[in-house]
């Protein structure tokens, strides 16, 4: 799980909008260029960031990450050291902001640039918290990006600077890293929003947190409800459905746990916990004054107690079996979609 | 028969006096001092304004009846009205000193002077009047010249209530009795009774460590009404009070007409109860803890043995006991925990036109002990799926007369009808809010639900009803709670303690920590939730409420932000009008009557005493009992699950159908159950 978790804070990178060459002689195309080639040096490290989430192992994974930070880090500190092309400053402080922006949101700083207390209150748990202020980060870099862009094509157009319209390489597979990893993020979302649910269910359980269990079942039911419902909105990659189908999976699972499963285990719980209460009382008396209605009670109560037992071990085994298998799958058809369509990149 | 215990009683704080071991009390001045500075959530400046509250408050501690101290005794003190706030941080005991002084010379003359008194029949044909102050805030002292009227007077009005005793017959149609004893008999027990409490304050090196614990409770309520000193032992009793885990006999006492200590009750399940040797009635005569003397009970007062057996270092004990027939029987009990039926939360199911779910929440009791405490909530929540598999149309929670306790467990309570989000917020003293969640996503019951409050329901059960009403989640019903919005935590006095179970006996200082908001930003503090729809006054009949209360904190407003999604609208306008209707024909004007100041005139002639009662208690009657309908819109029952349970033998079903029949006669629960069929059928209006 760990190595997809990385996949997950994967946040966009503006696409590298055109190829740039050097041109010799125009000093406003070389300030550019300047910028742009550190950005280009960015693009490359988050490319084969991405490429080792989806093809490597998770400490490869972690090692390309470190290197983005640091390419990033210096790729600021050089063009906030740059002067103003002729007294004008604009292109280079954005692109300093959007580069500070995208550090922070990668080393995941986001304190710096969110009100993390008003999120965690807007949540319910930690977990919550966490997606909310990657969106609010991820927003924040895309805000801080297409302020560069615009910042670029005014210094492109006030300079009189001639571009070639073409894509490179890099740019098309972060492109389509980007699309993939949307596409992932959404279902995966879906996913996890339940598998806490039922992690906080299974908590409660262990606890004999009644309230706990019985509302978070009642949760389970309904995130897992609400995420076939979204699954239905959301249009696959490239028409391949394996991520969707393996969500669905999991969340079948899920719904007929919570809404038919665990509530007879629920219940047996309270009635075990009656027939303790029963036991004591019973006990308490002494064996002679025990009368004869409240011996066969006691016999009846016992005896309803194995057999329900019995169905009750039966269906946690049957859930325990079921819930690794579809988590399993899950993993491998995650594993497969990431390694199947984020383009190898070294 | 249920016998209305002595109302005028057990308004005031009770006491409990503890053989406190000879550590120094006084040690602990300084660190309250401290603890208050660091922790309290409006800290007072230690000045002499300060001195002149506490000083206040110990002399009504140490004599809240004004029968100790006259004027000139008072004035005589006054020398310290300034200089507490020195005493404390010098720890010096002067005023405690002479406080033992004056009590040296007067109790010999007051036990005189009661015998004198009570040696001669009272008139009660002489129409004179009493005034009492059932908070014992009163500073009312009188002058030595007119101490022996004054004392005259209200020994009388001892008498008095102890002679005329109130009864209600439950069973059948309420009408209020008065049962007279003869006044010979009830002059020697309150000479009893008086002496008894004289003799606390005999020259003994106790009394001074009394007074100093006096002197530090007094400081605690100079700051506030709810902060306080313990004593170890009063703290374990503290701990006790709110947890449903507490070690104990499973009986109850209390003082019988004669002045002897009887067995009230006992606890089902519980060690008496198994014993098969006690019930009710039974006199207590001796109590002999395991490698401990045998200790006579005939001269101690109900407070005292209470605080004895509740004693948490002895679990083992030989009880000597009366019973009824005239034979002595020892029995040996050991302690245990308590989880018998009448601790815990029940479900039961009110079958009329709907099906009503009904729980009583009597407090909101956790597990100290616990990092993750299970307590009430989750008692609640169980019954709720009980519940919900008999189809139940709505339920009831009944919180009148919940004092409130574990704050969590009302965040807990609160998640069972609510998705999730805020409950409530808090501030501390640097004034910076937080907010209270409810830490479970998801509810366990999410159709119409009424809850029952009363004048005597606060603190988590404010917190709770608050966040109903707000959420649009409840409707609220009954009366104006009594409006705490404020937390305490317990501190030990000895920073090195790491909580009651340390050994060394240290004392603690519960201090108000936090002021409370609900999720819209305002604060019920002194001001109570107000219901939805009020069913009148009802069973408390001294009322009595946080802003009568002696430096009561003002808690205001919060500017901080909650982000919680309210539902829709409830018809409360329409359900105010039904119950209107039906209601207007019931309540006179008798729930007028109920006091609403903390001081009442008390007649000493007979006959007017006489109207009096009545009048006090025709509030609880107008609108508990005799308002009652004899024939009620619903009958009641367990829940299939638990009725197994509860049939299993005679004795868990006697509780039982006692239990059903009291909710039956209960006007509240009564108009309760129309005002959530009205809301039923009101909202299934197609």
């Amino acid at each position: 799980m760990k190595k997809l978790f990385f996949s997950i804070l994967l946040i966009s990178l503006m696409a590298v909008q055109t190829d740039i060459k050097a041109q010799s002689g125009n000093e406003a195309y070389n300030y550019y260029y300047t910028i742009g080639i550190e950005h280009t040096k960015i693009a490359d490290d988050y490319m084969k960031y991405a490429s080792s989430v989806a093809h490597g192992s998770a400490r490869k994974a972690e090692k390309k990450r470190v290197d983005l930070l640091i390419t990033i880090a210096q790729a600021k500190e050089k063009v906030s050291r740059m002067q103003c092309y002729n007294g004008d400053c604009a292109l280079r402080d954005s692109a300093v902001s959007y580069l500070n922006i995208y550090f922070l949101v990668l080393n995941q700083d986001y304190e710096k640039i969110l009100n993390l207390e008003e999120i965690a209150e807007q949540s319910y748990d930690m977990m919550e918290a966490y997606f909310l202020a990657q969106d609010m980060a991820a927003a924040k870099v895309e805000e801080a990006g297409k302020r560069l862009e615009k910042t670029e094509d005014e210094f492109i157009a006030k300079n009189n600077i001639k571009l070639t319209e073409q894509k490179s390489e890099l740019s098309k597979k972060i492109e389509q890293t980007n699309k993939v990893n949307e596409h992932y993020r959404k279902v995966y979302l879906i996913y996890f929003k339940s598998y806490k649910q039922e992690a906080y269910l299974l908590d409660a359980l262990t606890r004999k947190d009644y309230s706990s269990a019985e509302q978070n079942r009642n949760a389970l039911e309904q995130t897992a409800t609400e995420g076939l419902s979204a699954l239905d909105t959301i249009t696959p990659y490239k028409s391949d459905r394996s991520l969707m189908m393996a969500c669905k999976k999991s969340l079948d699972f899920y719904k007929r746990e919570a809404a038919e499963k665990m509530k007879p285990c629920i219940e047996f719980m309270l009635l075990a916990d009656n027939f303790e209460k029963m036991q004591k009382t019973f006990e308490a008396k002494d064996p002679m004054e025990r009368t004869k209605a409240e011996v066969d009670e006691y016999n009846k109560a016992v005896k309803e107690l194995n057999t329900k037992s019995t169905s009750f071990n039966n269906t946690f085994n049957y859930l325990n079996q079921n819930r690794e298998s579809t988590v399993k799958y899950w993993n491998e058809v995650s594993q497969m979609y990431l390694e199947k369509y984020i383009p190898k990149y070294k | 028969m249920r016998k209305m215990r002595i109302i005028l009683a057990i308004a005031g704080t009770l006491i409990f006096w503890v053989n406190i071991t000879s550590q120094s009390v006084v040690s602990d001045y300084s660190k309250a001092i401290n603890i208050i500075k660091k922790y309290h959530v409006n800290p007072p400046e230690v000045n002499d304004s300060l001195s002149k509250k506490i000083f206040a408050k110990y002399v009504q501690l140490v004599d809240p009846e004004n029968i100790l101290f006259t004027l000139e005794n008072i004035d005589e003190l006054k020398t310290f009205e300034y200089k507490i706030d020195d005493e404390l941080i010098s720890q010096s005991t002067e005023i405690i000193k002479l406080t033992q002084q004056i009590l040296n010379a007067r109790i010999p003359v007051i036990e005189q002077k009661t015998q004198k008194i009570l040696n001669e029949p009272f008139d009660f044909g002489i129409d004179e009047e009493i005034v009492i102050n059932f908070l014992n805030n009163s500073n009312s002292f009188v002058s030595s010249k007119e101490y022996d009227n004054w004392l005259k007077k209200w020994l009388k009005s001892q008498v008095l209530l102890a002679m005329a005793m109130p009864e209600i017959d439950d069973s059948v149609k309420h009408t209020i009795t008065i049962k007279y004893k003869d006044q010979e008999i009830a002059r020697k027990q309150v000479q009893k009774k008086v002496l008894r409490k004289l003799k606390n304050w005999q020259n003994t090196p106790e009394t001074a460590e009394k007074l100093t614990v006096l002197l530090l409770k007094a400081l605690a309520l100079s700051c506030d009404p709810h902060s306080d000193y313990f004593t170890y032992k009063e703290l374990k009793q503290f701990e006790e009070a709110l947890s449903a885990e507490n070690m104990s006999f499973g009986f109850y006492i209390e003082e019988n007409m004669q002045g002897d200590i009887e067995i009230a009750g006992l606890v089902p399940g519980g060690p008496a109860w198994k014993s098969n040797q006690l019930n009710d009635g039974d006199v207590l005569l001796s109590i002999k803890w395991q490698n401990e003397q045998e200790l006579e009970i005939t001269e101690a007062g109900q407070e005292n043995i209470d605080e004895i057996l509740r004693r948490p270092d002895k679990t083992k004990a030989i009880l000597k006991v009366k019973k009824k027939n005239g034979t002595i029987v020892s029995v040996e009990l050991l302690k245990a925990k308590l989880t018998a039926e009448e601790n815990i939360v029940k479900g039961y199911v009110l079958k009329g036109i709907k099906r009503i779910g009904y729980i009583s929440l009597p407090d909101f009791y956790t597990e100290f002990e616990n990092m993750a405490p299970i307590g009430c909530a989750n008692d609640v929540a169980k019954e709720i799926i009980k519940l919900n598999k008999e189809n139940i149309d709505g339920i009831i929670i009944d919180l009148r007369d919940n004092g409130g306790g574990s704050m969590k467990e009302a965040l807990d309570l609160a998640g069972i009808f609510i998705d999730y989000g805020p409950v409530a917020m808090t501030s501390d003293k640097t004034g910076k809010a937080f907010i209270l969640k409810d830490l479970n996503r998801g509810s366990i019951y999410t159709g119409p639900l009424l809850v029952l409050i009363n004048g005597q329901s606060a603190s988590a059960s404010e917190v709770f009803a608050a966040a109903m009403q707000d959420y649009n989640r409840a409707i609220i019903v009954g009366e104006q709670s009594f409006g705490k919005a404020t937390s305490q935590i317990v501190i030990p006095c000895d920073s090195t303690e790491k909580g009651s179970n340390s050994k060394n006996k240290s004392g603690f200082f519960k201090v108000t920590v936090s002021k409370i908001y609900n999720v819209k930003g305002s604060s019920h503090q002194q001001s109570g939730i107000k219901p939805d729809i009020e069913t009148g006054i009802s069973g408390n009949i001294l009322f009595y409420n946080e802003s009568m209360l002696d430096n009561s904190i003002i808690v205001g407003t919060t500017s901080k932000q909650s982000f919680y999604k309210p539902l829709p609208q409830l018809p409360v306008e329409e359900l105010k009008q039904k119950s209107a209707e039906r209601t207007k024909q019931n309540i006179g004007t008798g729930s007028e009557q109920t006091i609403k100041n903390s001081e009442i005139i008390m007649p000493l002639q007979l006959e007017e005493y006489e109207k009096f009662l009545k009048t006090i208690y025709s509030g609880k009657y107008q609108t508990t009992s005799s308002l009652a309908s004899e024939k009620p819109e619903f009958t009641v029952t367990s829940n299939a699950f638990d009725s197994k349970l509860i049939n299993f033998n005679v004795d868990t079903r006697e509780i039982f159908e006692t239990y059903c029949k009291y909710i039956q006669n209960d006007y509240q629960v009564q108009e309760a159950f129309n005002i959530i069929t009205d809301y039923i059928e009101i909202t299934q209006k197609p």
